[in-house]
């Protein structure tokens, strides 16, 4: 006896997957595929960030993995799958060097963690930005600012979130670029409000001075 | 030549069966519920202009029911003004990105406290935030199959509302919201079949942008029982 089709099967099924079951069907011939595509996407925002500019001299650490991050994302359509893998590392350094460049009135490269070997005599503290995870739903990192001396002044943990429902690559696409602009926001938007940083701002001991590094996020 | 004809006619067929396998039928379904309350403070002045941006909380939320609520707005009367969200990002960023734009009265003052903020708005001459927010259910009305036939249908609602918050005071000045429902249904021979979608979401998002038009422009205001179709010559004489 022949089988019944499709719907018989699944008597809740929706109707887009009804939809979707029945052109998989008529396009099934082929069979399932597995794509893989690497993409460079573009940078997350190319203005100026609107705030105002401190008066502080900061050098800027990239941790070696941030220029490595790749975010995948699977996008299946019917039995195919499509991976896309987006080179986002060089993009995220470059949106966080447009985000210095607005908050610090004086930034720099540096080469690693303080104590730096030269001393860095000419700057008020360091800031180190790590990627701390990245997956199909969140891009994380953790920035963390240094007094010269290594020790922690304050952290911070800020993660972009990607959308559920990603249907095509424009969306893998704009969901990665959210998710960027997102973190770069977070950390903009929050860098002055701890009282660790509003003493390290003021540049003097303070009652802060002594206490252990606070815990992120904000 | 006859290898390119056959080509060409096996083509055509594909496509002809493809076309033929599902044939989606559109149905706007029907308007439920409209509830706008005539906020006053909502009311523009010339030049004055809205950003609607989306549900902060809802990555999900597709930039077409922006475009549908901006669309709904400016076509109901041209001359009201609707800010571009995503110009509006880029010139006020980090402020109303997804994670950081405000939601509370308190966020608000807060972040209007910001003077570049403060000067970047008076420069887009931007007045209100439309914060949209949209809900979509569908109930399963059930159906039947045979062994190579059959039919399915269920109930889709949604819900669009509108947040207006006031850009110049922080004050949320009131929510507007518009509900739809639609009967859907597919029917199916094979693999051959005719589905009847309902476009609530489109539907609830244009009648809500009529009516946020209403309440911008004034005439919501000027002629409470006219909210429904306030835009008639018949109504200005």
């Amino acid at each position: 006896m022949e089988r019944p089709l499709l719907l018989a099967t699944h008597p809740s099924i929706s109707l887009r997957r009804a939809l979707g079951l029945l052109l998989v069907l008529l396009a099934g011939c082929t069979g399932p595929s597995e794509t893989d595509h690497h993409i460079v996407p573009e940078v997350a925002y190319e203005g100026t960030p609107l705030v105002e500019p401190l008066d502080v001299r900061v050098g800027i650490h990239y941790d070696d993995a941030l220029f490595q991050e790749q975010a995948s994302i699977h996008v299946r359509q019917g039995e195919d799958l499509d991976r896309y893998h987006f080179i986002a590392g060089p993009r995220t350094v470059e949106l966080f060097e447009r985000v210095f460049a607005a908050l610090f009135r004086h930034p720099s490269r540096v080469a690693g963690r303080p104590p730096l070997a030269d001393g860095g005599e000419d700057l008020d503290g360091v800031l180190e930005v790590r990627l701390e995870s990245v997956s199909s739903s969140v891009m994380d990192y953790r920035l963390t600012l240094f007094e010269l001396t290594g020790r922690q002044i304050y952290q911070w943990r800020a993660n972009g979130r990607l959308a559920r429902e990603i249907d095509d690559v424009e969306d893998a696409l704009g969901g990665v670029r959210t998710a960027m602009r997102d973190a770069a926001a977070i950390f903009l938007v929050g860098f002055r409000e701890p009282p660790q940083v509003q003493w390290w701002l003021l540049g003097s001991d303070s009652e802060f001075a002594d206490a252990p590094p606070p815990a992120g996020p904000f | 030549m006859a290898h390119a004809g056959s080509r060409s006619f096996v083509l055509l067929t594909l496509l002809a069966m493809l076309v033929a396998a599902c044939l989606p039928i559109p149905s706007p379904g029907e308007v439920e519920d409209v509830d706008v309350p005539f906020f006053e403070a909502a009311f523009l002045a010339p030049g004055e202009g809205v950003v609607i941006q989306g549900d902060p909380g809802d990555r999900d939320q597709e930039a077409e029911l922006l475009e549908c609520l901006a669309d709904g707005i400016e076509d109901a009367d041209p001359p009201l003004r609707v800010i571009p969200t995503q110009g509006f990002r880029d010139a006020l960023f980090p402020w109303f990105e997804p994670s950081t734009s405000p939601e509370s009265e308190a966020d608000f003052e807060r972040t209007l406290a910001e003077p570049l903020v403060q000067a970047k708005l008076a420069t887009m001459n931007a007045r209100h935030l439309v914060s949209l927010k949209a809900e979509t259910s569908e109930t399963d009305m059930g159906g039947a199959e045979m062994i190579i036939a059959g039919v399915h249908g269920n109930t889709r609602t949604s819900r669009v509302a509108a947040e207006v918050v006031d850009l110049r005071s922080g004050e949320n000045l009131g929510e507007a919201g518009v509900t739809v429902s639609g009967k859907q249904a597919i029917v199916h021979y094979m693999l051959y079949g005719v589905m009847l979608f309902a476009t609530t979401e489109t539907t609830a998002c244009e009648e809500l942008g009529r009516d946020l038009a209403s309440v911008l422009n004034g005439q919501a205001i000027v002629y409470p029982d006219a909210r429904r179709e306030p835009f008639g010559q018949d109504r200005l004489e």
